[in-house]
């Protein structure tokens, strides 16, 4: 829920286990605690889509967690956040967005040995959008009272054994019934596409098209859809910059139009998710399709530069949920 | 009880030949990202690297798969 920074730093006092998210002047001296936190102004709360820089959206850890640890990577030790992740438990990251880090992250972590072993979410930090440019955004280690601008804060946390994990998405994006366009490489910038096997200038393409760039591109990965969003086409630069990495070899297609976003994600919500131990929004949900003052129901949390379920995703939502064992 | 790895099934099934979609979102990735490391290094060794990683993945999450993994086995 959104406090205030005194009401923040009361919880930190009471030795409750935080995620934060807020803007930078509110979580720089925090006190010292059990939390990890990212900068961002932007959140789902439970009245809707909020913008503040005068609030911060904490969320508590469910005390049926056993044990939790922070730690700090720098970004040639991301590939250990895997492995140091629990075997019976989760893990919760903040990359600062435009990092090395978030970058390496993107275009390594699905090589990651183990990977998807481990129950790993997490969300990418940013700015208020009059700042972009500006300000850099920042995450922090609230066990150490140190913050960063590079780098990945990790929250692992163990279960007892009742207990157990549900990692899931909610992605209101399905592949459109246009060109199936693939890339040579992998990676955030792209000049030249494959347009059902040939060759073209991507930024070329997606301006004569007309293509409303607000659509991301989507993959299929075993019926998971899979967005890789549009910051910006460059026709003179003859360069496509995305919000995450494109891989070599995989099939994308632009996405349908969604007209509507709160009916569609409300349809698509798996009936089973309730108070979440952990959830994030993509930024560009909040700002294309209007979710400032709109509901998402009990999936509320930070509005985010990205989203982590195990790999970096763009335009989705991610939620992690603590449940009993099956009997 | 998941199937061994020596069930001639896991290979196509690894390999995006044959197709199987689970109600989990991990298990999904896992085979999408074995398909597409296969694709790109078919090599017998990386095969059988992909079919130790996704039994070791299956035999972990057990309860939450092999209701899937039998009907398709």
């Amino acid at each position: 829920m959104l406090m205030t920074r005194d009401q923040a730093a009361q919880k930190i006092q009471s030795g409750a286990t935080l995620y934060l998210a807020g803007d930078q002047a509110l979580l720089d001296g925090l006190p010292t605690g059990n939390w990890i936190g990212g900068t961002i102004p932007y959140f789902m709360d439970k009245q809707g889509g909020t913008h503040s820089r005068d609030l911060i959206f904490v969320s508590e850890q469910d005390p049926c967690v056993g044990a939790s640890r922070v730690r700090w990577y720098g970004p040639d030790e991301l590939p250990s956040i895997a492995s140091d992740s629990p075997d019976h438990g989760f893990s919760v990251i903040i990359l600062p967005a435009t990092s090395q880090a978030h970058v390496r992250y993107a275009q390594e972590s699905p090589d990651y040995p183990g990977l998807f072993m481990k129950n790993i979410v997490g969300w990418v930090s940013g700015v208020d959008l009059a700042d972009l440019g500006k300000v850099a955004p920042r995450i922090y280690d609230g066990t150490s009272g140190k913050s960063y601008s590079e780098g990945c804060v990790a929250l692992h946390a163990t279960l007892p054994d009742d207990k157990m994990v549900s990692v899931g998405i909610v992605n209101c994006f399905e592949q459109g019934d246009g060109d199936v366009i693939t890339f040579a490489q992998d990676g955030f910038d792209v000049g030249q596409a494959l347009i059902n096997g040939q060759p073209h200038d991507f930024a070329d393409y997606l301006t004569r098209n007309q293509i409303d760039v607000r659509l991301p591109l989507v993959a299929d990965y075993n019926g998971e859809k899979i967005n890789a969003s549009i910051q910006s086409v460059d026709q003179d630069g003859r360069k496509v910059t995305l919000y995450a990495p494109v891989f070599r070899g995989v099939e994308y297609r632009i996405a349908a139009p969604v007209a509507n976003y709160v009916e569609e994600f409300s349809r698509q919500l798996p009936q089973t998710v309730r108070s979440p131990e952990f959830s994030c929004n993509c930024i560009l949900n909040f700002l294309y399709s209007e979710l400032e003052g709109k509901r998402t129901g009990e999936l509320i949390g930070p509005v985010t530069f990205g989203e982590v379920a195990y790999q970096l995703l763009n335009q989705t939502m991610v939620y992690l949920q603590i449940e009993d064992m099956p009997a | 009880m998941i199937p061994s790895k020596s069930h001639p099934k896991w290979v196509p099934l690894l390999r995006g030949e044959s197709k199987l979609q689970f109600k989990v979102f991990a298990g999904n990735m896992m085979l999408s990202q074995c398909a597409r490391r296969i694709k790109s290094d078919p090599s017998p060794q990386n095969v059988q690297a992909c079919v130790d990683e996704a039994h070791a993945f299956f035999s972990k999450y057990e309860n939450l798969y092999s209701a899937e993994l039998k009907s398709h086995f």
